[in-house]
Order: structure tokens, then sequence, then C-alpha cells
């Protein structure tokens, strides 16, 4: 379900299939998780998401109140068209940080 | 042949969202319904059953979600019947989508998906049953003619 993957101290989380209620709240302690390990320069990669619901966009949001919180920071990627729109109508591209690909994300992290 | 409509008779157990989304797909296929209506009502019906699972029967596994999607000339209308506590979802409060990421509240989205993707929507008390109707207009014939130009 979650790929991950350390680029030095940045940690890149692949997410795949569908993001909904049926998988929200596994995939949500998951990232938790890693963040109470010590992660907290985080790339969401979404290339691989074809549906993303509110329980998804619920997952996001308080991952990144929780990086904002510890001074951490997140990144988003490879929104594809139709999850993009469920992230614009929601109002969070002007809350989040979205980048085309990996490379533009980690040079935004620093990492 | 092709069907006009499918019907479906969900158990009010989350896990079965993804029978719905396959029933979508049944349904997009021997419709020919574009992709955006396939998106559209997959986000839509998804948020309103998820709601009605855990609220409507507070996460009991035994109620039932009976669906009907039937399409028209211009347009698909869905019906979504339920036996839960009576629960308007149009009657909730606007979402939340300008405030600053410290701000935003948690959740509310759902509803706001259903009234911003979908053309209309109404939802009825009839006896002891929810009946939420959402209607969803094919795109219009000079639309989808520039669009498979």
């Amino acid at each position: 379900m979650i790929e991950s993957d350390w680029i030095e101290d940045v940690l890149v989380l692949a997410l795949k299939g569908r993001l909904d209620s049926v998988n929200a709240a596994a995939v949500e302690a998951s990232i938790t998780d890693q963040i109470k390990q010590g992660a907290n320069r985080l790339v969401l990669d979404f290339s691989d998401v074809a549906y993303v619901s509110s329980a998804g966009l619920r997952v996001v949001l308080v991952v990144a109140k929780r990086l904002k919180e510890i001074g951490g920071r997140l990144v988003l990627i490879g929104l594809t068209p139709s999850v993009n729109e469920v992230f614009a109508i929601s109002g969070f591209l002007q809350i989040l940080t979205v980048c085309d690909d990996r490379e533009t994300a980690l040079t935004k992290l620093g990492g | 042949m092709l069907a006009r409509g499918i019907h479906v008779v969900l158990r009010s157990d989350t896990h079965e969202i993804r029978k719905l989304a396959d029933a979508i797909e049944y349904l997009a296929d021997s419709l020919q319904l574009p992709p955006p209506m396939v998106f559209k009502l997959n986000l839509a019906l998804d948020e309103l059953i998820t709601n009605t699972i855990a609220y409507g029967y507070a996460e009991r596994k035994d109620g039932e979600i009976d669906i009907e999607m039937r399409r028209h000339d211009d347009r698909v209308v869905v019906r979504l019947i339920d036996q839960a506590v009576a629960f308007d979802p149009f009657e909730v409060a606007v979402a939340d989508t300008t405030s600053s990421l410290e701000d935003r509240p948690v959740g509310g989205l759902g509803i706001h998906f259903v009234r911003t993707l979908i053309d209309e929507v109404s939802y009825s008390r009839d006896d002891d049953r929810n009946v939420i109707t959402l209607t969803l207009l094919f795109p219009t014939p000079t639309a989808s003619a520039a669009a498979d130009a």
C-alpha cells in the first residue's frame, strides 16, 4: 500500500491504489508512526493513486498539521487530474505545497 | 442490448464502498459515461454512503443502502435509500475551504464535494426511509463534440 524510500533525511512515501474510507485510518496510522519515529520532511507521492475521497484528504490534512506543529515540511507530488480536482475543490491547493516530481520536491525540501 | 440502469444493495459496512466502485464501473461501461461523470458519481456516492454507514447506521453492519442508477436522455439519476435515522446531508453547514492550514477544520468536506460536483441534489424523508436523489447531466453536445475533436 505504501512504499517508503529515504533520500538523505527526506522520507518519500509512494501511495498506491485508492485512498478512501476503507484504508484511510491505516494509512494515517502508518504515516504518523513514521513522523513519531523522527521523519519530519516528507514527500507524499500520489502518482499511483487513482482515487481520493474526503477520508483520504483528511489524512493529508492531519499529516500536514502535525508536520507544521513540529516544524517539519510536507510536499505532495504526482497528483493525477481527478485527484488534483479533489484537492482543488477542497481549497487544499492553497494550503499545501504541490510539485510536479520528486526532484523538484527534494530541492524544495533542501534534501 | 445495453443496460439503461442498475440496482445495487450495499450492506452498511465501509468495505462495501469498493463494491460501489465496481457497480459504477459497470454502469459506466454499459451506458458509455464519460470519465469525468464516472469520477463525479464515484466520489459523490462514496461520500454519501460513507456518511450513512458511519453516522446514520452508527457502524451497525446489518443496515442496507439501496442504490438505483438510471440513464435518461441527457442525465443520470441516482436514488439512494436507507432506513437509518432521519438525516438530511444537505442541511449541514458549508465547509470551510479557505482558512489557513493551522485553522482548517479536519472533516466536513464530503458533502461539499457532493454539492460541488452534482448538478441537482435533493433529500426527502419517506416514512422511515431517507431518500437522496442526485441528478448528473451529460456534458452538452457542443462541449462533448469539442472534446472529441
